[in-house]
């Protein structure tokens, strides 16, 4: 008995091959064509910096956390469990300059970068705008 | 997913147009380059009319909005554009039932085509071979994984028409590579 061609077996596979990058040169023509700026190259951040940004901004946020807690804990005399008023800026703001100055520390390519994510980041406007 | 990341990139473009553009380039280059070189065969004539393509697009943005489907906007342009080009080039269209058994590849020999796989070469030479509606029909559902209703306003057509055209487009290919097997 003869046997059915199965799609399956192909899947979406084709013998078609492109050159390497030939969309990166395709995206090119089209902006060049259209007087268009091309891409800079901030967008495309360097690996090992993309590698690093998240991991170095949660251990930022972390040690900030952590850093509160603890001098909250320090701050709160354990005979006396009435209320504590509002919670000093202080502690916040060493933590936040201690963030601004990894931040600065950054050259200018990752902290245009990491601002880019940072103001797209829908969730976070969100957030922001509550 | 895909419908709110295409109302992001129209939002954008009404704001920023190059900037929306960018994004839309992001999002539809291969899908788009990989549409028409199923059509034109051809790196080299994807490559250029996909490069048409875009341009149209950016040209012509003022007429999208909030409402337009900017997938099925952007592949009828891409579409328009492929069938323009092969109109251009004056390609011999054979059809299944009246194959001489030339093969259509022969006639577009191109070196970004791997003749080795010789399977996936016969499919196409199948598909090339079907009726234009037919073929993108096939193309847009089996490659892309376009809804049929998307694709119907791709193409301007009914959504009974299109599913029409893809199981008629389907069963052709089936006895096509039936009787090559037989080979």
């Amino acid at each position: 008995m003869k046997e059915n061609f199965d799609f399956d077996k192909i899947g979406r596979r084709m013998p078609y091959k492109a050159p390497a990058n030939h969309l990166d040169k395709l995206q090119a023509d089209v902006f060049s064509q259209l007087g268009l700026s091309p891409k800079p190259e901030r967008s495309r951040p360097r690996p090992i910096f993309r590698r690093l940004v998240f991991p170095v901004t949660g251990a930022l946020v972390a040690a900030s956390v952590a850093a509160v807690v603890f001098f909250n804990a320090e701050q709160q005399p354990l005979q006396k469990p009435v209320q504590q008023p509002a919670p000093k800026t202080e502690t916040a703001d060493v933590k936040i300059e201690q963030v601004d100055r990894a931040f600065y520390n950054l050259d200018a390519a990752d902290r245009e970068y990491l601002l880019s994510v940072y103001q797209n980041d829908l969730f976070l406007n969100e957030q922001n705008e509550q | 997913m895909t419908h709110s990341r295409d109302r992001h990139i129209i939002r954008t473009m009404s704001k920023d147009v190059e900037k929306g553009f960018g994004l839309l380039m992001a999002r539809f280059r291969e899908p788009i380059y990989w549409h028409i070189r199923r059509l034109v065969v051809s790196h080299d004539d994807a490559q250029d009319a996909a490069q048409e393509t875009f341009i149209r697009i950016f040209k012509s943005i003022g007429q999208l909005n909030d409402d337009s489907s900017l997938s099925a906007w952007v592949y009828r342009i891409a579409t328009n554009e492929a069938l323009r080009l092969l109109d251009r080039n004056k390609t011999a269209n054979l059809s299944i039932d009246a194959a001489d058994g030339e093969s259509f590849f022969n006639l577009h020999a191109d070196e970004y085509v791997d003749y080795d796989d010789a399977v996936t070469v016969k499919l196409q030479q199948a598909v090339l071979s079907l009726p234009t509606k037919q073929q993108l029909a096939f193309n847009m559902r089996y490659y892309d994984g376009l809804e049929y209703d998307e694709i119907a306003r791709i193409l301007d057509s009914t959504e009974s028409s299109v599913k029409a055209n893809y199981s008629i487009a389907k069963q052709k290919i089936i006895k096509y590579m039936n009787l090559d097997n037989r080979d």
